[in-house]
């Protein structure tokens, strides 16, 4: 793939020709009529190894927005959509002055979709299914003119000069849940400190316009070894506090976010090491892994870089007032309600031409509202209380479509819903038969889930999307297949297993999204081929140990199938293969396999010289372990679910997999 | 014992007069035609409580992803009728409706009747023995009742788990103390009547009065309080189910079935509307009946209610 | 006073209590470090916490410690808001204390409390005052038939309801919040409706006994008129058992708001609850329900104060 062209290109009014040229690949068993976009949107695993590659040899992209580059890993941006599809349409050039005529509407395209029943109910493109009709049509002649979104940034950077001030007052987001804390380790999963980006920011970031890692406060980075970065720090910088940001506060920044002993939540993404930083010199840290991370870099995307001297004088505010670096200065936290920022006139992207974000600062302050009712965040953009609505459900989305007041925008996650059935550990031992676990898993009708998941797309098979290095693309969803589980069924109980025994515990949390019209479903299912189950919707308190090796070692030999969810932000199989599917070790309750079922010392070793490798060999190394716990019916993908925002009409959102809400991806409408 | 009193005698001296009067009272209902249309809904919903099998049109459970989320009155695909629509799943909402009421009234029911056994006897015992059994009695049940009842079955729930027994022993735990304190007090007033002065004077056990002889003659003012508290605690019911500390899936329960269906409250208002227009009739028809109980059997007002021609409600 | 005295021992006792109980329960349910933090948790971050809120001591060790500090007005902190615990920080330094956080809620509950009372006192005053001086007239079907309505309706649902219709449908109010007065309507008329029956239940049958009786057919025979025969005379006679029924609904109120508050998104002490409750968040669940329990005491305490104003004759402690 010939990226580096456009990645490098430093001219920001250049007009980039695509030079995606993708080759036609076999389908996923999606509507055919999207099967060219999802094909566009793909990365081949040559792709995504020539990324790791090249951060593993140091060859990094930094400063300017890579524009024109749209398609990152197995799905478009919500903003890319446009631009894969205008590829796609053979159109390969942008007319500069487009985007300012166009209606302001971002339009979102998920690449893949679950066939849809109700498929007769919604427009033709059903991932754009929250626009209105007359902006559908907007976004089908736009899809000819290219790279939209690159106009509207590249006019935005251009107006520089002009920028005085935010031209619009405050935004208000309706969140659906409150932060646990605003620390700076926050940044690092956007749903437990939504908004936090905006006051603290990180030294990379994912650019969700390219999908490739950027320069934040950082300038540029280095690997040094497998286990070694090498960081150089953006110079004149200050912190909300008026300190100055240099090598040495963001060496304790990190240090302070990725310490174990610290134990943030963030631990959930650390490495197989530990990472310690220090500062080099004046301008350069030297981030640091105990054992070799090829995922450094992502890493570095993740902690936030707060004032050193709030560290050192009054640690204790560091966990309700955040004094980081960003647009946006934190105002005040009403807990319970909503938290506060106002713009902050000296921040370094307003003077710097390589600052992130599709535009300045339009919004002179922030409030993030809390409001955990799926309904009332809906009503609150209906009404105009608010300009973003987290989460909306499909059919929300789907009714924004008649709405003139707000618009839906959607985009694909990483986040993955799955099914677990009990296995080596204390699973009942009529889930040790083969034809028993496949005649469970050919049950499920996983399009039907997907639907009723709403805003959800069918995996292939596994639990990441494509472009994951280690995905799989000779892996298929288990088929739906009722007649056939129930001759396994036969099969099984003739050589005498003990059929009769299996009573399947199909299990979800209260606090998941939907969980319980899905856990019903599942059940059902199960029953049509004959398969008894209990159905059971359970609170934190009552799943979170039975889920925990340590939890579950307790309870008697069981059946259960935990239906959940979970994310893997990495854009690698490490994580996922290894906590879903390494053997839990009982003394070890905290270790990051904590919450598998499966023990399997081949695959095991197998997977901790995948986790130590890098590059085409990893990739290769992890392709191979997803088609053989594929095979072993250890866990059914049920669904990846996109996300959805409701937004105040003409407003522009941008936002990538990793659905950030930063207000500099946010235009507010004319 | 020494109970060999003339079982005749004591009735002599009750004054059940009220004993022959169900003839009356049936032409009293058929003259109030709310409350009787408020019975009959009761007695069809009880009805449909017990045949629920036989009665619903379709399954409560299962799946039918083809017919998801239809208004009322369609027809889906397979040409099958939907009187009040149906859910997310495809299943029937009258059918849920009606085994959802199983759910929700046998909660009411049951909760209402442990608590009113229980707290009857306490209260009726401790007002006719009095003295430190009494004051005992009476202490715990005030510091109980000055207890947030609400927010302590939240708690208890939220300690025990939900689920359809656990719900049924908090209400009990935490309702029988209304029906100690009026039975007290009902005993309290009894104790002085000529009849049980009476019947203790021909030696009748203390037992054998407060159940043969106070008992009867108390049974009015429970019954009212027994319908109020079946409404109350079909609403409790609700209320805690819709925050998840009620009965748990897959047992449809009411106000389960709201708490489901908010999620799509503007798109199937259905599936909002009609579990809580049902919650909205059972009780509204509860305090009716409960209403009419306590008109005909106060001598006050009963007047208004038998005399011929004499108005009352139409 | 000796009489109210006694029942403020008593209500401090049953306090003392309550909270035990309260306490002990909390921890029937399992590790609290586990429940906070969830499975996906280290094994660190729930050592810290323990060692933080001392959850390692011996639990009697811990009662006494809890029952010590309460007694001198140290309610605790939060687990919640202390969530990242440092492994050298203690919990007290770094969390918030619960008592703020219960009294940061407090003013939002009494808002509302206060406001559903304002609708539902003059309103069922009014209703039932007229049902009775108009007995089965149409105006007395209308008031009965209103509020048993206003008795049977499920609360959550009518606020539900009530959102769809003026925020969704007119847009005349919005959904949910705290901060304008427009806020505090939808919630607070959600509240009412069944205060609003009750009182005016009590009232309409409290009157018609009251109306029955002779000195009121004296004064009629008087000639004096007949709204002062009503509002004067036998509304003022009336009026124990219809402060006894404002009192209970008060009360009801304070505690039967959590539904409405979640449904509002209104940041009282009923929001609270639940999301303590469903955070698992020890410390905020103890003093919440402490802190409602108290309020009822003091609700019924003020009802036994107003009976003695309203009439000096009774005898606090001899109604039976």
């Amino acid at each position: 793939m010939s990226l580096e062209p456009m990645l490098t290109s430093t001219r920001k009014e250049t007009i980039i020709q695509s030079s995606l040229n993708h080759a036609s690949k076999t389908h996923l068993g999606m509507l055919p009529q999207f099967q060219a976009l999802e094909d566009l949107s793909a990365d081949t695993p040559g792709q995504a190894r020539s990324r790791a590659n090249r951060n593993a040899d140091g060859q990094v992209v930094r400063g300017e927005p890579a524009f024109g580059r749209r398609c990152r890993g197995h799905h478009c941006d919500p903003a890319s959509g446009i631009s894969c599809m205008a590829e796609n349409a053979a159109s390969r050039f942008f007319r500069p002055g487009e985007a300012t005529r166009r209606r302001g509407r971002v339009a979102v395209c998920p690449t893949h979709f679950n066939t849809n029943s109700k498929g007769a109910r919604f427009p033709p493109w059903p991932a754009c299914r929250g626009l209105k009709r007359e902006n559908q049509m907007n976004n089908l002649r736009s899809r000819g003119h290219g790279l939209l979104w690159a106009t509207g940034s590249a006019l935005a950077f251009a107006a520089v000069a002009s920028y005085a001030a935010p031209t619009h007052g405050t935004l208000v987001v309706a969140v659906n849940q409150e932060p646990q804390d605003l620390a700076a380790q926050g940044t690092y999963k956007e749903i437990n400190a939504t908004g936090l980006r905006n006051v603290v920011e990180t030294l990379i970031a994912v650019d969700p316009v390219t999908g490739e890692m950027r320069g934040v406060l950082a300038t540029d980075w280095e690997r040094v070894d497998g286990s070694t970065l090498h960081l150089t720090i953006r110079q004149g910088v200050k912190f909300h506090d008026g300190t100055d940001m240099t090598a040495e506060s963001v060496a304790k920044s990190i240090n302070w976010v990725w310490s174990p002993e610290k134990a943030f939540t963030i631990q959930e993404y650390a490495g197989p090491g530990e990472i310690t930083a220090t500062a080099i010199d004046e301008n350069s840290v030297e981030v640091v892994s105990s054992k070799a991370d090829p995922l450094l870099e992502f890493r570095m995307t993740l902690g936030g870089i707060s004032s050193a001297a709030q560290l050192d004088n009054s640690p204790e505010e560091h966990f309700d007032t955040p004094v980081g670096t960003g647009p946006y200065v934190f105002g005040e936290w009403a807990k319970g309600q909503y938290w506060t920022a106002t713009y902050n006139p000296d921040w370094w992207g307003l003077s710097a031409d390589d600052a992130y974000g599709t535009t300045k600062p339009a919004y002179s302050d922030l409030k993030f509202v809390f409001r955990a009712e799926d309904a009332t965040r809906v009503a609150m953009v209906q009404s105009g209380e608010a300009q973003l609505g987290m989460f909306p459900s499909a059919d929300e989305c789907a009714r924004a479509a008649d709405a003139a007041d707000y618009d839906c925008v959607t985009g694909p996650s990483t986040t993955y819903l799955y099914g677990r059935l009990d296995h080596s550990l204390h699973a009942h031992p009529v889930l040790a038969d083969p034809r028993v676990r496949e005649a469970v898993f050919l049950s499920v009708d996983i399009t039907g889930i997907a639907d009723l998941q709403g805003m959800a797309s069918v995996p292939q098979g596994q639990l990441g999307p494509k472009g994951t290095i280690g995905f799989n693309d000779a892996v298929q969803p288990y088929t739906y297949d009722p007649e056939r589980a129930m001759a396994l069924l036969a099969e099984a109980k003739a050589d005498g297993v003990d059929v009769d025994a299996l009573n399947v515990e199909v299990v979800g949390r209260d606090t998941t999204p939907r969980i319980k019209p899905i856990v019903e479903a599942i059940g059902a299912m199960l029953n049509i081929s004959g398969i008894e189950t209990t159905i059971k919707v359970q609170t934190p308190q009552e799943f979170n140990p039975r889920v925990r090796i340590a939890g579950y070692a307790d309870e008697p030999n069981r059946q259960m199938m935990q239906v959940h969810v979970k994310g893997n932000p990495s854009g690698d199989y490490g994580l996922l293969l290894h906590s879903n599917y390494a053997c839990p070790d009982i003394n070890d309750p905290k270790g990051p396999s904590r919450s598998s079922v499966y023990c399997d010392a081949d695959f095991d070793a197998r997977l901790f010289e995948a986790l130590a490798s890098f590059g085409d060999d990893r990739n290769e190394r992890m392709k191979e372990l997803v088609q053989y716990v594929h095979d072993r019916h250890l866990i059914v993908p049920l669904a990846l679910l996109d996300r959805g925002y409701l937004v105040k009409a003409g407003t522009e959102f941008t936002f990538g997999t990793d659905h950030r809400i930063q207000a500099v991806y946010l235009k507010p409408a004319e | 014992m020494a109970d060999v009193s003339n079982p005749a005698i004591e009735d002599a001296i009750d004054p059940k007069d009220e004993r022959e009067n169900l003839r009356d009272y049936l032409y009293a209902l058929r003259r109030d035609k709310i409350t009787a249309s408020a019975v009959l809904f009761l007695l069809a919903l009880l009805a449909f409580t017990i045949g629920a099998e036989f009665l619903a049109p379709h399954k409560p459970t299962g799946l039918n992803l083809a017919d998801r989320m239809l208004p009322p009155f369609s027809t889906g695909k397979k040409g099958l009728f939907y009187l009040l629509g149906t859910d997310e799943l495809g299943r029937d909402l009258f059918t849920r409706l009606i085994y959802g009421a199983r759910v929700s009234v046998s909660v009411g029911l049951l909760g209402a009747t442990f608590s009113c056994v229980f707290g009857v006897i306490a209260g009726l015992t401790a007002g006719y023995y009095g003295g430190l059994y009494e004051d005992l009695v009476m202490r715990f049940v005030d510091g109980m009742l000055s207890l947030p009842s609400l927010l302590v079955a939240l708690f208890v729930l939220f300690i025990l788990g939900g689920g359809f027994a656990n719900l049924i022993l908090v209400f009990a735990v935490l309702h029988w103390m209304v029906f100690a304190r009026m039975s007290r007090g009902l005993a309290l007033a009894a104790r002085s009547k000529t009849y049980v002065v009476a019947a203790k004077a021909m030696g009748a056990s203390g037992r054998r009065i407060v159940f043969r002889h106070i008992l009867p003659n108390v049974v009015a003012p429970i019954l009212v309080l027994y319908t109020l508290e079946i409404a109350i605690l079909i609403l409790s019911e609700a209320s805690l189910s819709f925050l998840g500390f009620g009965v748990q899936p897959p047992d449809p329960s009411w106000g389960l079935m709201i708490a489901d269906g908010r999620e799509h409250i503007r798109s199937a208002w259905w599936l909002v509307a009609f579990p809580g227009l049902a919650i909205f009739l059972t009780a509204l028809c509860l305090n009716l009946v409960a209403s009419w109980v306590r008109a005909v059997t106060d001598p006050a007002q009963r007047w208004r209610w038998f005399a011929i021609g004499s108005g009352g409600r139409e | 006073m000796p009489y109210l005295l006694k029942r403020v021992i008593n209500s401090v006792i049953l306090l003392l209590i309550t909270v035990s109980f309260v306490f002990f329960a909390c921890r029937m349910i399992g590790d609290p470090a586990l429940n906070m933090l969830g499975p996906g948790a280290n094994d660190i971050a729930l050592e810290n916490l323990r060692r933080a809120a001392g959850l390692n001591d011996p639990l009697w060790l811990q009662w006494v410690r809890y029952m010590g500090g309460l007694l001198q007005g140290d309610f605790g902190v939060s687990y919640r808001y202390g969530f990242s615990v440092i492994p050298e920080a203690d919990l007290k330094d770094i969390g918030v204390p619960v008592v703020d956080l219960v009294a940061e809620r407090l003013p939002a509950t009494f808002l509302l409390a206060g406001v559903a009372m304002a609708i539902a006192v003059p309103l069922g005053l009014g209703m039932g005052v007229i049902a009775a001086a108009y007995p089965r007239h149409l105006a007395d079907r209308l008031v009965t038939v209103l509020s048993l309505a206003g008795v049977s309706i499920v609360q959550f649902w009518l606020g539900l309801m009530l959102i769809v219709l003026f925020a969704v449908q007119l847009g005349w109010l919005p959904t949910g919040g705290y901060g304008e007065p427009a806020h505090v309507i939808l919630p607070a008329l959600t509240l009412a409706a069944r205060p609003i029956g009750r009182i005016a239940q009590v009232v309409r049958s409290a009157m018609l006994d009251e109306l029955a009786k002779p000195y009121v057919v004296t004064a009629r025979a008087k000639g004096v008129a007949e709204w002062r025969v009503i509002l004067l005379h036998a509304l003022r006679n009336a009026a124990i058992p219809i402060i006894t029924m404002i009192g209970d609904e008060l009360s009801a109120l304070l505690t039967g708001a959590i539904l409405v508050e979640k449904i509002f998104a209104w940041p009282g002490i009923g929001l609270l609850i639940i999301d303590s409750l469903s955070r698992s968040d020890l410390p905020i669940i103890q003093v919440s329900i402490a802190v409602v329990a108290t309020l009822v005491i003091i609700v019924n305490l003020l009802v036994d104060f107003a009976y003695r104003i309203i009439d000096p004759q009774i005898q606090l402690g001899q109604k039976a």
